[in-house]
């Protein structure tokens, strides 16, 4: 490229710089600022002047940036004081403001291309210390910097005030009647924003005016509209306010999507004026507190909304209010309907299912299920249903561990409602009845004593199986997936599976028996028989008492034949017959009617002992030494014949009176009651089948007897021991905290160990050498292999 | 027999027919004998191995259940081996007893050492 040779441009060859710059640069330069038209070659040639004049420079590339530098300052100013001139003529705010807007908006544009043609300037200035340290704070070139730092020194700075004043002006009338001035009040802030890289320019002049004037406008709003109409009104009001500032400071407040501090300022200062000033906040927060109670969801989640906008601990009493009020409410209920919900655990499920559905549909309405809430919700429950006020279960043994509620007995007295064929179960579709069962597993989730609920369960579910009182095989087995897939021991599960496993054996066993029996021809004087044979370990728990009694002729004989049947279809096995599982279907014959009694062996036997002695009336001696039930079984069994009506009507009547089974003497008279027939519709009716089993092993003894809690928290002892061995085998040696946390950890799913049954147990395991004492630490313990 | 029949006076308590015979005099058998019969019997029977100790010797577990590794697998057909000096053990804990242990001292009971013949095998 050859060097210009200026004086075919007019020019002596050793034209200085600055006349360079007047006679090449100076008229394109000018009219690209003032927006006259350049044509492209002209444009063109810029660029190559400019370069070449540059480039062949010989006394210093910097000296003569510098020179250009200032030849290109003094033109801007010049040029854009004339534009001043032209805007402050106006006397019109608004026509002010909109003849500002349109000039820096053309000269915003302007500026982003004018300064190409002299990027070898920029450069050169770049190589001068002075000028690249303000560049690396900037993100755009010195020359272009120059543009944005002449309007603001010579348009900006003198009008600011001026311009602000009108702009904030705006913000009023946008506010209070909705105008809008969107491109005018935009073109101010860009302004504001461009003509210096220092942020603080902006923040001191464009954001305090529009703060301020936020400040102002709602100062008043607010204490308009808190005294003007109630609570809830205002929370809606300042919900729209919210949202309609946020929108307005998104438009006119954030010049940059790399500059959202202001929007943060501005929120903060919002939420500072139309929530937290004091007497706004209790109102809102009693309100609140309020709807609460009242379960109003929809406004509580307009609050809700306020109240999430105050940083940090702005939800606070509302959630802590949610707690108190779920535990209030779910205690009062309990109490509230003690007395038919105690007996009762269909009513009592019912009311808890009720209860948490409506706190969980409080918490997903109002607070769109904030994990905040709903972890309240949990707790709270939580501590709803392990309450003990209402009903306790006293678990007995060597380390009670003091009262616990007896809300997972009810549970599985409920589920044993539902599974067995009851009145409710009949009532229902399978569906329904799984979608019962998940719904009561759900509120199991939040009880701690989880091992009293499968004890029980597996209790009921074998009487279920046994008395072939099952409504849904299918649903059985699937609630023991449910259940395992609640983490309940494999186990238990186990177990269960096997339960199912043997009774489908036992079915089998029953038929080929009855085809064997009908092949011999052998007529048994106790009608059908429908014998089960179950595996001992499956169904037997421990403290299960193998009860006995006399046995009468017939069943013996009956007994002989199947047990020699049964050995020669097995090898190595013997059989036990479980009298306390073994029912009988009686044919009894009152003065009134014929009726199918279902009874247990023990009811069997009593009622079979008035015939075999040819008596009508026996005394407790006489009946005690004729059938060898034990004293206990013996008391219940009379007890519950003479007592419990069933249709309005008792089977035995006894004299002299006493109030309970203990009181029997061995003089007491028993006698069968002739009289005897079911009612219906207040009449006595001939015929009918009266179920006395139900009555007796389910219905009257549904909730966890003393043998069962003594099982419990024997077998709460096994698991500790259990844990904490295994705890201790890999960790090997372990402080008291760490087994207890740990055992904890591993028991959960369970029960909730306390610390003293925990010591209690360890103190078990030194005793027996599994684990010894830190001699110098009695808080540390070592695992002994 | 005097049997009261009295209709429902009030709604659906129970208070309409409470025929509760009073006690009878002496202890004359008022009862037919066929007035209580049999029509159905249900016994449930629960079944052992006839073994003189609970627990598998080899795996600690009881005889009753399965042994460890069929619990573990979940096979629930886990019978019982017995041998002729009439020590029970679960069938797969003594074949495997057997495997390991031939290479050495040959098959012997784990509890008296005597020679292992099984004597017979649980169904």
């Amino acid at each position: 490229m050859n060097k210009i040779d200026l004086t075919k441009r007019g020019l002596p060859a050793d034209a200085p710089p600055a006349e360079v710059y007047k006679k090449l640069f100076q008229p394109q330069f000018t009219k690209i600022l003032k927006q006259h038209s350049v044509p492209h070659k002209e444009w063109q040639e810029l660029f190559y002047d400019v370069y070449n004049y540059m480039l062949w420079y010989e006394d210093g590339v910097q000296n003569l940036s510098v020179i250009m530098f200032e030849q290109l300052n003094r033109n801007t100013v010049e040029t854009v004081t004339a534009a001043r001139e032209a805007i402050v003529l106006e006397q019109d705010d608004e026509l002010f403001l909109r003849k500002y807007v349109a000039t820096w908006t053309e000269y915003f544009i302007i500026s982003q291309h004018a300064h190409l043609p002299f990027l070898s300037v920029d450069n050169g200035l770049l190589e001068i210390k002075e000028y690249a340290d303000a560049a690396k704070a900037d993100d755009i070139h010195p020359i272009r910097r120059m543009l944005m730092t002449v309007w603001n020194e010579v348009v900006l700075t003198p009008i600011a005030s001026r311009l602000l004043q009108i702009t904030a002006k705006m913000l009023v009338l946008e506010r209070d009647q909705g105008l809008t001035f969107g491109n005018l009040i935009t073109g101010v802030r860009d302004s504001f924003y461009h003509v210096t890289p220092q942020r603080d320019f902006f923040v001191q002049h464009y954001e305090s005016v529009y703060i301020s004037t936020l400040e102002h406008y709602y100062t008043k709003a607010t204490a308009d509209q808190f005294a003007n109409g109630s609570v809830i009104d205002y929370a809606r009001w300042a919900e729209i306010t919210f949202r309609d500032e946020q929108i307005r400071a998104k438009k006119y407040l954030v010049p940059s999507v790399k500059f959202t501090d202001p929007m943060k300022r501005m929120n903060e200062r919002l939420v500072e004026i139309v929530l937290k000033e004091t007497r706004i906040l209790d109102a809102l927060t009693c309100t609140a507190f309020q709807l609460i109670e009242e379960h109003r969801s929809e406004p509580l989640g307009v609050i809700y909304r306020l109240m999430d906008r105050i940083p940090a601990t702005g939800l606070e009493p509302l959630v802590s209010a949610v707690q108190a009020h779920i535990i209030r409410k779910g205690k009062d209920d309990m109490v509230e309907s003690a007395e038919i919900v105690a007996v009762d655990p269909e009513k009592y499920v019912e009311k808890l299912l009720n209860l948490y559905n409506s706190f969980l549909i409080l918490i997903k309405d109002a607070f769109g299920d904030d994990h905040r809430f709903t972890s309240v919700r949990d707790l709270g429950f939580q501590e709803v249903v392990n309450d003990t006020t209402v009903f306790s279960l006293q678990l007995r043994g060597r380390f009670a561990a003091g009262l616990e509620s007896r809300c997972p007995d009810m549970l599985a007295s409920f589920c044993d409602s539902l599974l067995r064929k009851t009145n409710i179960s009949r009532r229902l579709s399978s569906e329904e009845i799984s979608e019962r069962l998940k719904r009561t597993l759900q509120i199991l989730k939040y009880v701690t004593n989880k091992d009293v609920f499968i004890m029980s369960y597996q209790i009921t579910l074998a009487r279920r199986l046994i008395l072939g009182l099952t409504v849904d095989m299918e649903i059985e087995e699937e609630m023991c997936k449910w259940l395992q897939n609640l983490g309940m021991p494999a186990e238990v599960i186990n177990r269960m599976v096997r339960m199912f496993g043997d009774i489908r054996v036992s079915e089998d066993l029953s038929r080929r028996w009855t085809d064997y029996v009908e092949s011999k021809r052998l007529m048994s004087p106790l009608g059908d028989v429908d014998p089960k044979v179950l595996n001992v370990c499956s169904w037997s728990r421990p403290g299960d008492m193998r009860t006995s009694c006399t046995i009468s002729p017939d069943i013996e004989e009956f007994l002989s034949e199947f047990e020699r049947w049964y050995a020669g279809s097995f090898q190595g096995r013997k059989l036990a017959l479980a009298g306390s599982s073994c029912t009988f279907v009686l044919e009894f014959t009152s003065a009134v009617g014929r009726y199918d009694l279902e009874v247990t062996m023990f009811q069997a036997a009593v009622l079979r002992a008035f015939r075999d002695h040819n008596r009508g009336k026996l005394t407790f001696e006489a009946l005690q030494t004729a059938l060898a039930i034990p004293d206990f079984e013996l008391r219940k069994t009379l007890w519950g014949l003479c007592t419990i009506a069933k249709c309005g009507n008792r089977l035995m009547g006894y004299a002299p009176a006493v109030s309970n089974p203990k009181e029997f003497d061995q003089g007491t008279r028993f006698w069968i009651n002739m009289q005897f027939a079911p009612v219906a519709r207040g009449k006595p009716q001939k015929r009918g089948r009266i179920n006395l089993i139900g009555k007796l092993q389910i219905g009257g003894d549904r909730l966890l007897g003393e043998e069962d809690t003594d099982g419990i928290s024997a077998l709460r002892e096994l698991r500790i021991q259990e844990a904490v061995t295994k705890v201790m085998k890999t960790r090997k040696k372990a402080t008291m905290t760490e087994i207890h946390t740990e055992t904890i950890e591993l028991l959960k799913n369970l029960f909730m160990p306390n610390k003293k049954m925990l010591k209690e147990q360890i103190e078990f395991l030194i005793d027996k050498e599994y684990l010894t004492r830190d001699e110098r630490d009695l808080n540390v313990f070592h695992y002994v292999a | 027999m005097d049997v009261q029949l009295e209709e429902a006076s009030g709604g659906k308590s129970a208070v309409g027919y409470v025929p509760m015979m009073e006690e009878p005099d002496g202890d004359a058998p008022f009862l037919p004998a066929a007035s209580i019969t049999v029509k159905k019997f249900n016994p449930v029977f629960f079944w052992s191995w006839d073994v003189q100790s609970d627990n598998c010797a080899i795996c600690r577990v009881m005889l009753m259940e399965p042994c460890l590794n069929c619990q573990v697998s979940n096979k629930t057909a886990c019978v019982v081996v017995w041998g002729e000096c009439n020590h029970a053990f679960h069938n797969c804990c003594m074949s495997q007893w057997i495997k390991n242990a031939t290479a050495t001292a040959g098959s012997k009971c784990p509890l008296c050492q005597a020679e292992w013949v099984i004597h017979r095998v649980g169904n």
